[in-house]
């Protein structure tokens, strides 16, 4: 048995938003999800699930009705640098370069000039964009809008990364490649990653658990554990046990969501 | 043999491609839009009408007291050049506009941050803003020059309340459209409201805070002449309307077209600052 300290723990976590009408909706019911460091998992589940939800309670864009989060034994209160968020769409500053939008962190947080840079530089490199530091993001693929919405989330050394959908909008090839390049970059920066997605197969390739979220109120379901061996290459896909648990998990939110029509 | 295979090479590509070629035929004859003329169109319309110009002046048909020609302008242009008094209004007149615009900007960039961030400060102050947009601000001339005189600070404040209002605006409409998408990301990254203020509210509003000193600049451009030419004693809306007074419209002329070309370097100065300041826009 590895011994781990535990990341992110939520404990009976509710979210609900105010309607117009007065009355309230609940986006999250009951969630309860324990993240050990350095692992990496993945919330899966139908859109409007209430997982975007969850990653943006743990990343302190919004309050929980009830319940608690905690972030290394430390409850959660608000946004902070402690946790490193990539956005859905890259959400880049379009008036600064690629460079100029990785060390964001750093000045907010009074880094000094030289070690920004210095700092930037190398993650650049992790990211493979060297020779990018200089170019302003419409100058960039969307592939590489995300590394370096990936590496701004890097520079600031977060306690946990939080991803919400960040490859959503690629294309299929550059989608798996950028998904093997995330797995490359977390086992050189050795972080702990929650990462939301849709796609189950990209779930399952990416993560120790998955996290199966049923749909409105959310709720979750069953963490599932991937174990598939790592390094994991491409390949994996399609291999039996991969589509296996891609089968699985399928049915699960195929059988919950049938339960909910009738 | 020769010959045989230099022809050969010319009917090849027609050969090669029947419908391209018939389009290289149809090339052959020039057409409008590739002319001398048509690239050149504005340029020779605008010699053209000088020169009718100057031929109506000639014929006699039109009083010269109530009009110059084009030689005649360039003439007296020149006398008044390198006797020193055109030079001479026409610093007058930018020291007036440089000053009060730039009063304008720099007030007018920070009140609009302030009221787009801050919605209800925003709302408090926005009647006021409607009340001056929709007012030619000369009309407040009067009372200036009862407060303040005749002097430079007249006219300093006519020009930035000239300038002011449009910045304002649009300063505000800047920060209010910032994508908030951006605001969370530096809330994510933990800045505090004055760094987000800095690097994002800024930034962000930069296109529109551009476009506001654009209409900024125009208007109080018109409100430097025309304060010189109501309540001044030099100036080049002074040396025009002075001009009028004395019949001379040969200097009227000088100073219309003086005004002119200030007016057309400052709105290319500042597509400059444009394209410096949203540099990030252009691939």
């Amino acid at each position: 048995m590895n011994k781990t300290s535990t990341k992110l723990q939520s404990e009976n976590v509710y979210i609900t938003y105010p309607l117009k009408n007065g009355g309230e909706v609940t986006a999250v019911e009951d969630f309860n999800l324990t993240v050990e460091e350095g692992e990496f998992v993945c919330i899966v589940g139908p859109s409007g699930c209430g997982k975007s939800t969850v990653l943006g309670a743990v990343a302190g864009f919004h309050d929980i009705s009830y319940g608690s989060l905690y972030l290394d034994g430390k409850e959660i209160t608000g946004a902070g640098r402690d946790r490193g968020v990539v956005f859905q769409d890259a959400s880049l500053f379009p008036w600064r370069t690629a460079l100029g939008n990785i060390i964001y962190g750093l000045e907010v947080a009074g880094v000094p000039k030289s070690e920004r840079q210095k700092k930037g530089d190398e993650l650049l490199e992790l990211v493979g964009l060297n020779s990018f530091g200089s170019h302003y993001p419409n100058q960039l693929s969307g592939g590489m809008q995300q590394r370096v919405n990936v590496a701004r989330a890097l520079a600031i050394e977060p306690s946990l990364m939080l991803l919400d959908e960040p490859f959503g909008a690629l294309d299929a090839q550059t989608r798996e490649f950028m998904q093997l390049e995330l797995l490359r970059i977390w086992k050189a920066t050795k972080q702990t990653i929650l990462f939301v997605t849709h796609d189950i197969a990209e779930a399952v390739y990416l993560s120790d658990h998955v996290v199966v979220m049923t749909a409105r109120p959310g709720k979750l379901l069953e963490k599932v554990k991937i174990d598939l061996p790592r390094p994991r290459p491409l390949e994996i896909k399609r291999s039996k046990e991969f589509t296996e648990y891609e089968k699985y998990i399928w049915d699960l939110i195929v059988t919950e969501k049938q339960k909910n029509v009738v | 043999m020769e010959n045989l295979k230099s022809a050969e090479q010319k009917i090849a590509p027609a050969l090669n491609n029947p419908i391209a070629s018939l389009n290289l035929k149809k090339k052959k004859k020039t057409s409008f839009y590739d002319t001398f003329l048509f690239r050149h169109i504005g340029l020779i319309t605008f010699i053209t009408v000088l020169i009718l110009w100057e031929l109506i002046y000639r014929s006699g048909i039109v009083n010269p007291v109530f009009l110059s020609s084009p030689v005649q302008i360039v003439k007296v242009g020149y006398q008044l050049t390198l006797s020193g008094v055109l030079v001479e209004n026409l610093l007058f007149t930018l020291r007036n506009f440089i000053t009060g615009f730039l009063l304008a900007a720099v007030s007018g960039v920070f009140i609009g941050l302030i009221m787009g961030w801050y919605k209800p400060i925003g709302k408090a102050f926005d009647p006021f803003l409607t009340a001056m947009l929709g007012t030619p601000r000369i009309v407040l001339l009067p009372l200036i020059t009862l407060w303040v005189g005749v002097g430079f600070a007249s006219k300093v404040l006519v020009v930035f309340l000239a300038g002011i209002f449009p910045i304002i605006l649009n300063t505000m409409i800047g920060v209010k459209n910032l994508d908030p998408n951006l605001t969370r990301v530096a809330k994510a990254f933990g800045a505090s409201p004055i760094q987000t203020f800095i690097t994002v509210a800024l930034p962000g509003a930069m296109p529109q805070i551009v476009s506001g000193l654009r209409v900024g600049i125009g208007q109080s451009l018109v409100g430097v002449i025309a304060a010189e030419m109501f309540v001044s004693t030099g100036g080049i809306g002074y040396f025009v309307a002075q001009s009028s007074a004395n019949f001379n419209v040969d200097r009227v002329f000088v100073g219309i077209v003086v005004i002119i070309i200030t007016g057309m370097l400052i709105t290319q100065s500042v597509k400059w600052i444009e394209s410096y300041l949203l540099k990030h826009r252009i691939d």
